[in-house]
């Protein structure tokens, strides 16, 4: 299959998924709140920026972060994405992730988002080991993943991804629809836990680290997938954390449930008459021939929808 | 009423326990690193010059013999014969042994007679030793042959002799193979003493340390971590060494200057388990852990010191950063084994290595890794940077294919960059066609 060889923004234009750009808004705010641990310039950004760059357009423009990473593994195609480039101060590394991380100085506090094409594997776990070692206090952490397997070849495509990482209590219907979230994300969150709890070791009580869950989002722009994410640091700073005020924010998720970005069809009209009539009570909004359903899912995420007139230009 | 319940050990039971699963080169070992103890104990200042342990043995008997300052009639009457430490023994600093069981077990894994003399500025004792005759009484103490508590004349040191010995062991005592890998084994685990002028004869063959060497220069720097933690010191080296021999590569880790695993390449250091699994292009990988402790208690090692406790918290802390600092070292390797002339830093330009990296690397020096100033490394890997020049007469082709195609000429010729498809692809029509 020509298809597994390619990355994926070779199939798919990243700007125009609705739900990954309503993620990214969303994800995009919250950073903000950052602002408690450090000034939000003095932070840095690693991502994956594709030759898109959504990610990295959002948090320059509204954080006014100038310290970005771009991991790219394509190598082959570096002209491209050095065209591509839209601001100076990005800076591209080439190579897998696994090969660039360990690389990079960790004397920065971070804002790190790793969005991975495929499903949760062993690079993946060797990546968030590799940060949560580094990682300064103050810090956020996201990771995106394929969580669509096909019927009946979840596990063994999950084994052969983790090799002798894998849950050995998983049966098929744990990894059934988006059950595989769930399962997915305790498998990273394990890790992170794991990989903080070594390093906790010689540390003081009040110098230890901890990582706080922020994000548990499931959406499907096509595949199934999962972000999860949170922030990272020293008890000594719990103060900074409560001040932050992450809880304020509507999608944020610190345990076990998830916030689902659903993504309603409606035409740009319908969107500009649902937008005249919010923020308000959910059953005061209506619209002719709209459920009510697709209201409420448009209601939800109504500031961070991708509308016609937002145009990366 | 007889409610009284025997849970007395049988003595065999005891010694087949202490046996079982030590071998009979860590048994060796076990009497080496008392003599090595001995010498830490009399030469606080690191210099062992003048100091042995001669070590001799056939099919008939086992004899080590030490001039490290001997044991007093007190330690063996209170301690030294003890099975088990006991609490209140005295702690010596920076010890390599410390379980109470080594030397004992030794002996019992050797032989059933043995004889131990010992002389210390204040005492000398002579005690002798019969496994079989001991056995069958019901106490367990030992009586001296001969005691003397006056002060004696050096050289002090102390003299183990094991006569009577078990079959498998006289065999093995014969064979070529095995007098070989104690030589490697105690070699390379007491390096460290022996460099500091311990001098070690096995059989009459006097070991000579082979130090570790790391590439380094103004170029290249191992990478260097160093951190106390709760009162053990452990100092990490992840660096490359000359091609050698891959049966080399990988992780050496010492307690207190005692080498207990060496070139390991398994999950204990991450191989597979945080890192990719070894590989050969990672053949000239080198990383050195030392702990040390004053308390020898507190590192990281099994009892019976041939390797390391995997469920220890600290080597697991330890292993994070090990991990971390061999990573940028082993991608380097990759990197150069994947392109030795590094094309990825110069893709889009008119400009070539003027050497290859082996090339480069085969003209750099290398130290001993005692005799690198750690305030010149970093805890990063400074990896070497090639030279490079403009390409003469060369003109860039670049075109374009159906990915399909490209991805079949890849598997056909077994490349994975388009590069790489583009040079071979051309080759090959010019090797067919154009060539005289």
């Amino acid at each position: 299959m020509i298809q597994t060889t390619k990355s994926s923004y070779e199939r798919i234009n990243y700007s125009i998924r609705p739900a990954k750009s309503i993620e990214r808004k969303m994800l995009c705010e919250s950073f903000r709140k950052l602002e408690e641990f450090a000034a939000l310039e003095t932070y840095r950004y690693i991502g994956f920026g594709s030759p898109f760059f959504s990610d990295f357009i959002l948090v320059h423009r509204y954080l006014g972060i100038t310290n970005m990473i771009s991991i790219e593994k394509d190598a082959d195609n570096k002209e491209r994405f050095e065209f591509n480039k839209p601001f100076r101060c990005i800076q591209m590394e080439y190579g897998l992730s696994t090969e660039v991380l360990p690389e990079l100085p960790w004397d920065y506090k971070s804002i790190v988002w790793l969005d991975y094409d495929g499903h949760v594997n062993l690079q993946v776990l060797e990546d968030l080991d590799t940060i949560f070692t580094n990682l300064m206090s103050g810090s956020i952490v996201v990771i995106s993943v394929n969580v669509h397997y096909r019927p009946g070849q979840a596990l063994n495509v999950m084994k052969k991804d983790l090799e002798d990482r894998m849950p050995n209590h998983l049966i098929d219907a744990d990894l059934e629809g988006w059950n595989a979230a769930a399962a997915i994300r305790n498998i990273i969150k394990t890790q992170i836990n794991d990989t903080i709890e070594i390093r906790n070791y010689p540390r003081a009580n009040s110098n230890k680290f901890i990582f706080h869950q922020l994000y548990n989002f499931r959406y499907s722009d096509g595949a199934r997938m999962l972000t999860f994410g949170g922030i990272f640091y020293e008890l000594g700073e719990h103060g900074k954390f409560l001040k932050c005020g992450f809880d304020r924010l509507p999608y944020i998720r610190m345990g076990d449930e998830f916030y689902d970005i659903e993504v309603p069809s409606l035409t740009y009209k319908e969107i500009r008459d649902l937008d005249s009539q919010l923020p308000n009570e959910l059953d005061k909004v209506k619209l002719p021939g709209v459920s009510n359903e697709d209201i409420i899912k448009y209601a939800r995420n109504y500031r961070y929808f991708p509308t016609f007139s937002e145009t990366e230009m | 009423m007889h409610n009284e319940v025997n849970a007395e050990p049988t003595k065999d039971f005891f010694i087949n326990m202490l046996v079982k699963d030590i071998p009979l080169i860590s048994a060796i070992q076990d009497l080496i690193d008392n003599c090595v103890d001995g010498a830490i104990r009399i030469r606080t200042n690191d210099n062992y010059e003048g100091l042995y342990i001669s070590i001799q043995f056939d099919d008939k008997m086992f004899l080590i013999e030490d001039n490290c300052g001997g044991f007093s009639a007190d330690t063996a009457r209170n301690y030294a014969f003890r099975f088990g430490r006991p609490e209140d023994a005295p702690n010596l600093p920076h010890s390599v042994g410390r379980f109470g069981v080594g030397m004992k077990r030794a002996l019992f894994k050797m032989g059933n007679i043995f004889t131990i003399k010992s002389v210390t500025n204040e005492s000398y004792f002579k005690l002798v030793f019969n496994v079989e005759e001991w056995k069958k009484r019901k106490e367990w103490n030992l009586e001296f042959e001969e005691v003397a508590e006056t002060n004696q004349k050096g050289p002090f040191g102390t003299t183990i002799k094991v006569s009577s010995l078990y079959q498998s062991v006289s065999e093995q005592f014969v064979s070529e193979t095995f007098i070989n890998k104690l030589i490697r084994e105690v070699r390379l685990s007491h390096e460290k003493a022996i460099e500091k002028g311990l001098r070690i004869s096995i059989n009459g063959y006097d070991l000579v340390p082979v130090p570790a060497e790391l590439f380094y220069s103004e170029q290249i720097k191992p990478a260097y971590y160093e951190e106390m933690i709760n009162d053990v010191l452990v100092r990490i080296y992840t660096g490359i060494s000359k091609t050698g021999y891959p049966r080399e590569a990988g992780w050496y880790i010492y307690c207190n200057g005692r080498l207990l695993v060496e070139a390991d390449r398994t999950q204990l250091t991450g191989w597979g388990d945080g890192h990719p699994l070894y590989h050969n292009s990672y053949a000239m990988f080198r990383g050195y852990v030392f702990f040390d402790a004053d308390n020898s208690l507190l590192l990281p090692w099994n009892t019976t010191k041939n390797g390391i406790d995997m469920d220890s918290k600290l080597y697991r802390y330890v292993r994070q950063k090990m991990i971390n600092m061999m990573k940028p070292v082993t991608d380097f390797l990759k990197k150069i084994k994947d392109n030795p002339y590094s094309e990825d830093d110069y893709n889009d330009s008119e400009y070539e290595a003027v050497q290859s990296y082996y090339e480069l690397l085969k003209g750099l020096p290398t130290k001993k890794i005692s005799e690198i100033n750690i305030n010149e490394l970093s805890s990063k890997f400074q990896a070497p940077k090639l030279v490079v020049v403009r390409k003469p007469n060369t003109q860039r082709i670049q075109y374009n294919k159906p990915i399909s195609e490209i991805e079949k000429v890849k598997s056909v010729l077994g490349v994975s960059t388009l590069k790489e498809v583009g040079e071979r692809t051309f080759e090959y029509f010019y090797r067919l066609e154009c060539r005289e």
